[in-house]
């Protein structure tokens, strides 16, 4: 892999990571489950 | 390196890859059905639309979550190479899983008579300013169209008239695909489902997949700040004999760009550890039949000069070598491609 291309995925990665995390983490706790 | 344009190159190992992957497909939907059928019958035909469109949804996810794994596992272990191998199938099938998928969600509103319904939550524009409530079915479809983009430009056709380097800039969207995936699923049937399977699923394969490539960038980093340099400017390798024979150490210039010296006998040579086609490592490959051979998708190129054998085109910037005081040392600065530069090892050095 190119030097460049190897510091867009360090960049990258980080990001998505926290940036899905938190809306699956936000979608998991302010979900309100419909009744059985 | 094909010198004519061919479809699909099919070898015996390309056969036997994409029967496997098509067999594990087969059997995944096929048990998620059998199971989902057992555990809560449906009761009509959109019932079991629904079924088939969970089925081949979350085989889609699972899939697109090992493609993303298997690049930063290659690099982590050498183990993981043969998945690297015939990876374009693995994603094209990926996107027909998925497109399959979708196909079930237009079937199951055409069959209650309903399609403006589906059309109207994708027009549903107050949505949109909502978290709890953003139409999902919108991610899902923006995640299609990556990954049908992906898809129709999985062929080495597209790369060359790309060019590689807007092509792996392209193909990097594949990311943003897996995140929508992500959120699609996050604020559609999590918001339904009360099983731990899905967050688990989801947590699961998202987590692995970062850890992955978080893991193998941290263990490259090392070497991107380049290797020390002798006093006139080269970088001493290592002892002729601590090169593997037929295979290579990886260095690092000043600039991070990574070298692969090689060793054929007593032949030692250096050239760009990028190949040509897609900038596999070629350090990591061996050398057989008298050429280095990337171990990415098997091009190769003569370790003399860096030149593709004939009737192939390709060629490698080299880089020229020495043996100092029984040392193998590197000029990091790279010559053109295809300059011959390639050395015997003095004799007792050896």
């Amino acid at each position: 892999m190119r030097r460049a291309h190897r510091l867009v995925h360090r960049a990258i990665w980080p990001f998505l990571a926290l940036a899905v995390g938190l809306g699956f983490a936000l979608a998991l706790a302010l979900r309100t489950l419909p009744h059985a | 390196m094909s010198a004519e344009y061919r479809a699909v190159q099919w070898n015996r190992a390309k056969l036997v890859y994409d029967a496997v992957l098509l067999a594990a497909v087969t059997l995944f939907i096929g048990g998620f059905a059998a199971i989902a059928w057992r555990v809560e019958p449906p009761q009509n035909l959109p019932g079991a639309l629904d079924l088939w469109l969970r089925a081949f949804g979350v085989c889609a996810f699972l899939m697109l979550t090992m493609v993303l794994s298997i690049g930063p596992l290659a690099r982590l272990s050498p183990r993981f190479l043969p998945l690297l191998y015939n990876r374009r199938h693995f994603g094209v099938l990926t996107f027909c899983v998925a497109a399959i998928h979708a196909w079930f969600l237009f079937d199951y509103y055409w069959v209650l008579n309903d399609l403006p319904k589906l059309g109207a939550q994708f027009a549903n524009w107050p949505a949109y300013a909502k978290f709890i409530g953003f139409p999902f079915k919108t991610l899902g479809l923006a995640a299609l169209l990556i990954l049908f983009l992906m898809a129709s430009t999985s062929h080495d056709f597209w790369l060359n008239f790309l060019s590689p380097r807007i092509w792996k800039g392209l193909h990097m969207a594949v990311y943003l695909a897996y995140g929508l995936v992500v959120i699609h699923v996050a604020l559609g049937i999590m918001q339904y489902e009360s099983t731990p399977l899905i967050p688990l699923m989801l947590a699961g394969g998202f987590g692995a997949v970062v850890t992955f490539h978080l893991w193998a960038g941290w263990r490259e980093r090392g070497l991107d700040r380049g290797a020390a340099l002798t006093g006139d400017g080269w970088i001493a390798v290592g002892r002729p004999r601590e090169i593997p024979d037929k295979g290579a150490r990886i260095t690092a210039a000043p600039g991070g760009e990574r070298i692969a010296v090689f060793r054929d006998g007593n032949i030692i040579g250096a050239l760009t550890n990028l190949c040509a086609h897609q900038n596999g490592p070629l350090g990591e490959g061996r050398i057989v039949d008298g050429c280095v051979t990337c171990p990415w998708h098997g091009f190769q190129y003569r370790l003399a000069d860096g030149c593709a054998p004939p009737p192939y085109t390709e060629k490698l910037a080299t880089y020229r070598v020495r043996v100092k005081r029984g040392v193998v040392e590197v000029d990091p600065r790279p010559l053109p491609p295809g300059t011959p530069a390639a050395i015997a090892c003095p004799s007792g050095t050896l």
